[in-house]
């Protein structure tokens, strides 16, 4: 059991005991027509790492959702030590101590990291006029190291990286109770070595008595972590690895088998697009010695140069946080470049603002799909046309928009991209985030306009259909003479479609690969990590 | 099976009926509070509001002016910009359309009102600018500027009415009367409803198709659903927040022209019963919509008159119409909070009530 903390003998620790989790013939309808959730069992026995597997929209977050008492099931009964249960909310789930770090982290960023603790505690101790926080952030820190997870309970949440992030949401959950974690897609804001870290952290966990549930679609973890695996797909269970199994070792390829239900997975045979010549004339963006600084008004952005040629895929690798969002967000001209130019297509564009580079050609996806991507509230097909009317000319010079052509297109387009729609006019939020990165994607091809894209993070958080979907969408367009900007975490992502690859280090770029034959991986990772000059 | 859409449909017109009984609850409870028999006077107040020919036709003129500024409030709300300053656009307006009036009285007849009324138009429109300017450039919340404005506004023009342009022959605080050749004739005799009244029901249709066809009025919901998306899409944000502020001052110097033109033939003090506040409830009770604005408004104004002339009959007091519109955004914001929750969460994303 993980030691708790001291100040907390008041909180009901029903939980002394090891808890033995079942849930059968689980159904969650959506909007009264979509199945989410067929008939599953799940179960998850102390002491061990359960692990989720699926594709986006397959049903794995709803399925733990519901255990974690954010949902309720349409049908289907959960099952604590033999005896039934039912969370009307998260707290009465957190009462049994099962906690869910979601994908999204439920932090107020304005406040510190102790703050965010306290918020969280029972009501029976907020509802106290006077909270000594000092006690309970000394005690908190004492818990985090004891964990192994330090962290400064006085750092206000917004100064935190996503991998801290999370560390406080997990420590949350253990400083409250809970014994049952459940990790919604857990890795995909990490770095690698953040990654590392939870890693270790998970198997140390394990051992004194909490039980995981790991929701992920990324196979290559499954041999890290996990004791067992249960494979979701349209919302079945369509396959259970006992320990037996895993201790024999399974096949990636069965599993991703199992849950794409395809057999042609070229996915794994790593093919490589990048055997085209480009013809390095003029090139259609350069970036001259710019600096651009961050929110906080420190330089991130050092001096860097680059040069982009048409028709190219320009990857830029790097561990997150050295200045790459700064520099997609100076491209792009969401942020301001303090000094340098940006010349596109002969024109200095350094001082035009977004919408006019859009204009000019210069189109972005971006890693923030929510935020940045789509207005959530207005339907699906407003998503996709209003971005045509707005950056195609042809579109914009009539006054009168004829919205039932636009509708059309629209309409032909989510068909074409494959999105899962349950209804056009729906609001667009609710389409998985993978569709919604579909429909970003679409939108963008489909504008005759579009010279060069900005691809922050174009597959994160996606399953690996979709993720060769996206892939094969880039290799077309580059094909066709649009340049490509490639920034992402995943390395074999930039080894496979780039065809020149860009080293970003603390806001510098320290290293150019002309060619992608003979990238030796070591001294690569060292340039990233800055060891190499 | 109904579909999931008319559900929506149907669950925003419930919200629009739940917060029209908390009105009538509420002026019911009014009633009692100052001492009045609730049902008899709630007829009355609807009597007198909307009873006869006389009393209906005046409710759709002071429908008129609430009905333009909730036009222009609508675009600004929809694009997430918080105009609150249409009381004092409206006033610059009537301004500048009675100086237009007065000093081109001698061309002949449609002339001087068609001036006027763009004068009254741009001079709200000018008035806008400034509080969208300092927006766009300097990123000053437009709430402060706006609000702010309002009583420069009202106070100048005061310190006009008492001042400079006094009327020299009666001595009150109020302009001189407009001009025959300014005022704006009228479509029924013995009824003040006028020609400009008519051009503000016209200009329903054409906000319609400027909110729901254009680019312009598309935009305007996307950036004021998702304002970082809305860059990211290709939307001049800072000049869609100019024109909408434009287009909302302009709409309320032409409610104050047609009050100054069609109703009052000059401009005095408390020319508005603060039609720049009550719009805000108007255009949030008209769900953002043309056609429920003018619904709304037309309710609105019956509503006023009834409650002056059941205050002037029955012998209470005259604020009574401006607490019940003071209070009016509040039952809007509470409806819609409780359908929502009700129906939309548990309906849609199949989650429990209270969650």
């Amino acid at each position: 059991m993980v030691k708790m903390n001291k100040i907390f003998p008041f909180i009901e620790m029903p939980l002394n005991t090891s808890l033995f989790i079942e849930m059968r013939g689980i159904t969650k309808i959506y909007l009264n027509r979509v199945l989410a959730l067929i008939d599953v069992d799940f179960d998850l026995k102390p002491c061990e790492v359960h692990c989720i597997l699926g594709e986006n929209g397959a049903g794995k977050s709803t399925l733990m959702k519901i255990l974690a008492g954010v949902l309720k099931p349409t049908k289907g009964e959960i099952l604590i030590n033999g005896k039934h249960v039912v969370f009307n909310s998260p707290s009465d789930a957190q009462k049994y101590g099962i906690g869910m770090v979601h994908q999204s982290f439920n932090l107020v960023e304005d406040i510190s990291a102790i703050d965010n603790v306290l918020l969280s505690l029972p009501l029976s101790i907020r509802k106290k006029l006077w909270v000594n926080r000092r006690k309970f952030a000394i005690d908190f820190r004492q818990f985090s190291e004891s964990v192994g997870l330090p962290i400064d309970p006085f750092i206000k949440v917004k100064h935190l990286s996503a991998g801290l992030k999370q560390r406080l949401e997990i420590l949350r959950l253990l400083y409250l109770g809970a014994t049952i974690l459940i990790f919604d897609e857990p890795t995909s804001m990490l770095t690698p070595i953040e990654t590392e870290e939870l890693f270790k952290f998970v198997n140390n966990i394990k051992g004194q008595g909490s039980s995981i549930v790991w929701i992920t679609h990324r196979l290559n973890e499954v041999n890290r972590v996990c004791d067992r695996v249960t494979i979701l797909r349209k919302g079945k269970v369509v396959r259970c690895f006992t320990e037996e199994d895993m201790r024999k070792g399974v096949e990636l390829t069965e599993l991703a088998h199992y849950m794409v239900g395809e057999d042609s997975l070229d996915y794994f045979n790593k093919v490589k697009y990048h055997s085209i010549q480009l013809q390095l004339s003029e090139p259609i963006l350069r970036i001259e010695n710019v600096i651009i600084r961050d929110d906080y008004g420190g330089i991130k952005i050092k001096n860097a140069s680059l040069n982009l040629y048409k028709g190219e895929i320009l990857g830029i690798a790097g561990v997150s946080g050295n200045g790459q969002k700064e520099l997609v967000e100076g491209i792009v001209g969401y942020r301001a470049i303090e000094r340098g130019k940006i010349i596109f297509d002969g024109k200095d564009i350094t001082s035009r603002s977004i919408s006019e580079r859009l204009k000019m050609g210069i189109a972005y996806i971006p890693a923030d799909r929510l935020e940045r991507g789509i207005a959530e509230e207005l339907s699906i097909v407003e998503n996709i046309y209003m971005y045509w009317s707005n950056s195609v000319d042809s579109f914009r010079k009539v006054h009168l928009l004829d919205i039932g052509s636009l509708y059309d297109r629209a309409i032909n387009l989510i068909k074409e991209y494959n999105i899962k729609v349950l209804d056009p006019l729906f609001p667009a939020k609710t389409l998985s985030g993978g569709n919604i990165q579909k429909l970003i994607i679409a939108r963008i091809f489909q504008n005759p306009n579009i010279k060069v894209i900005v691809a922050e993070e174009p597959t994160a958080g996606l399953d690996v259909k979709t993720t060769e979907f996206v892939h094969r969408k880039i290799v077309e367009a580059s094909r066709q003479g649009v340049s490509f900007i490639l920034i992402s975490s995943e390395l074999d992502e930039l080894l496979k479609l780039s065809n020149r690859l860009a080293v970003i280090y603390d806001g510098r770029i320290t290293k150019m690969y002309n060619h992608m034959n003979n990238i030796d991986i070591n001294e690569l990772s060292k340039c990233m990590m800055g060891l190499y000059n | 099976m109904i579909s999931q859409r008319t559900i929506i449909k149907m669950i925003s017109i419930v919200s629009f009926f739940l917060g029209f009984l908390m009105l009538l609850l509420f002026i019911v409870i009014l009633f009692i509070f100052v001492g009045l028999e609730p049902i008899t006077s709630l007829q009355l107040l609807f009597y007198y509001g909307f009873g006869t020919l006389n009393y209906f036709i005046e409710a759709l003129l002071r429908g008129v002016p609430l009905l333009l500024i909730s036009l222009g409030l609508m675009f600004t709300f929809m694009a997430g910009v918080w105009n609150i300053g249409a009381e004092g656009q409206f006033y610059v307006g009537a301004i500048i359309t009675v100086a237009i009036a007065l000093y081109s009285a001698w061309m002949p007849f449609p002339l001087p009102l068609i001036l006027a009324t763009l004068g009254g138009g741009l001079g709200g429109a000018l008035y806008a600018l400034l509080p969208a300017y300092l927006r766009v450039s300097r990123n000053i919340n437009e709430v402060f500027t706006t609000l702010m404005l309002n009583y420069i506004a009202i106070y100048t023009i005061s310190y006009l009415l008492l001042g400079p342009l006094r009327n020299p022959t009666t001595n009150f605080a109020e302009t001189p009367p407009v001009p025959e050749s300014a005022l704006s004739p009228r479509i029924l005799p013995h009824y003040r409803l006028n020609w400009l009244s008519i051009l503000a029901f016209i200009s329903i249709p054409i906000i319609l198709i400027i909110r729901n066809k254009t680019n312009f009025g598309l935009s305007i919901k996307f950036m004021g659903q998702n304002p970082t998306a809305a860059e990211f899409i290709g939307i001049d944000k800072n000049r869609l927040i100019l024109k909408t502020m434009l287009l909302s001052g302009f709409l309320a110097g032409l409610a104050a022209a047609h009050e100054v033109l069609g109703v009052v033939h000059a401009v005095r003090q408390g020319i508005s019963p603060g039609y720049g506040y009550i719009s805000i409830g108007v255009t949030y009770f008209g769900s953002l919509h043309p056609i429920g604005i003018f619904l709304i408004s037309i309710l609105a104004a019956g509503i006023i008159n009834g409650a002056r002339l059941v205050s002037f009959f029955l012998g209470i007091p005259i604020g009574l119409s401006d607490i019940l519109f003071g209070a009016l955004p509040l039952f809007i914001f509470i409806s819609n909070k409780i359908v929502e929750r009700l129906l939309i969460n548990k309906l849609i994303y199949g989650r429990g009530l209270w969650q």
